[in-house]
């Protein structure tokens, strides 16, 4: 289970997470679920939001 | 010239049960009527995601009570939820400040929603706005203020959905249209499954 889940904005990550939402070539102002979990290191999963947010969460949870 | 003791008060939507219930539920409504309140607090909701996105963690942009979300979140996952459903509660939790405490938590769903808002307004530099579809709020609220005072006003606006993403437009022109954007993009991925089933 995840330390932590939350939707943020790519052009406030910051460190790890900033670098994994450059590898995805997001823009700036994509909105991402940021999962966080620990292996010794935090680990940071950045999952891309098409769409808007409550559709795609609803979408997500029925999927 | 401006006052230097007047502070500009920091908008923050109170939400009561009926946002979550109705702005989270899995189908559109029919009635025309009820999907315009439908789309409204589709809106809401998903402006309120879109500036905590960018707000730093800590500094809430919409709150709730604690038995408030819990009720919400009892019903939306009913029973064996799968995880991915468990997240999209918990994702939510952290998108609206869920508050707590031994005195609000012994309080009713509505009376809780009333306390947060007075003491927001009473308390901080925060202009709270309840945002709330049931028709009887306001005079709920004025029975609340007016258990110990006859001539109590409400101090805080209770907006309805439509209301309310009426005011959050004028006042988040930007980030309405780019939340209005991505709702335009969920819309026609949404037509798309559809289409492809």
């Amino acid at each position: 289970m995840a330390l932590d889940i939350r939707i943020r904005k790519v052009k406030v990550l910051q460190g790890r997470a900033k670098i994994e939402a450059d590898r995805q070539n997001l823009k700036p102002d994509d909105l991402v679920i940021v999962t966080t979990s620990v292996n010794s290191l935090p680990e940071y999963q950045i999952e891309k939001i098409d769409g808007d947010p409550v559709s795609y969460l609803l979408k997500r949870a029925k999927d | 010239m401006s006052n230097p003791s007047v502070q500009l008060r920091e908008t923050i939507l109170v939400l009561c049960h009926s946002f979550f219930h109705d702005a989270f539920r899995l189908q559109k409504p029919v009635d025309v009527e009820k999907f315009k309140i439908w789309m409204s607090l589709r809106f809401v909701a998903n402006l309120i995601i879109e500036r905590q996105a960018e707000l730093p963690e800590g500094q809430p942009f919409a709150v709730t009570s604690k038995q408030v979300f819990e009720s919400f979140s009892q019903k939306f996952l009913g029973d064996n939820p799968s995880d991915k459903l468990k997240e999209a509660v918990e994702i939510l939790h952290n998108s609206i400040s869920v508050l707590e405490g031994s005195a609000i938590s012994k309080l009713s769903i509505d009376d809780s929603v009333f306390v947060i808002c007075d003491t927001l307004f009473s308390r901080s530099n925060y202009e709270p706005v309840l945002v709330s579809d049931i028709p009887k709020k306001v005079e709920k609220a004025e029975e609340f203020y007016r258990k110990k005072d006859p001539n109590a006003v409400i101090p805080y606006h209770i907006y309805s959905a439509v209301e309310a993403e009426l005011f959050l437009r004028g006042k988040f022109q930007d980030l309405s249209t780019i939340v209005d954007g991505r709702m335009k993009i969920g819309d026609a991925s949404s037509q798309q499954r559809k289409i492809n089933k």
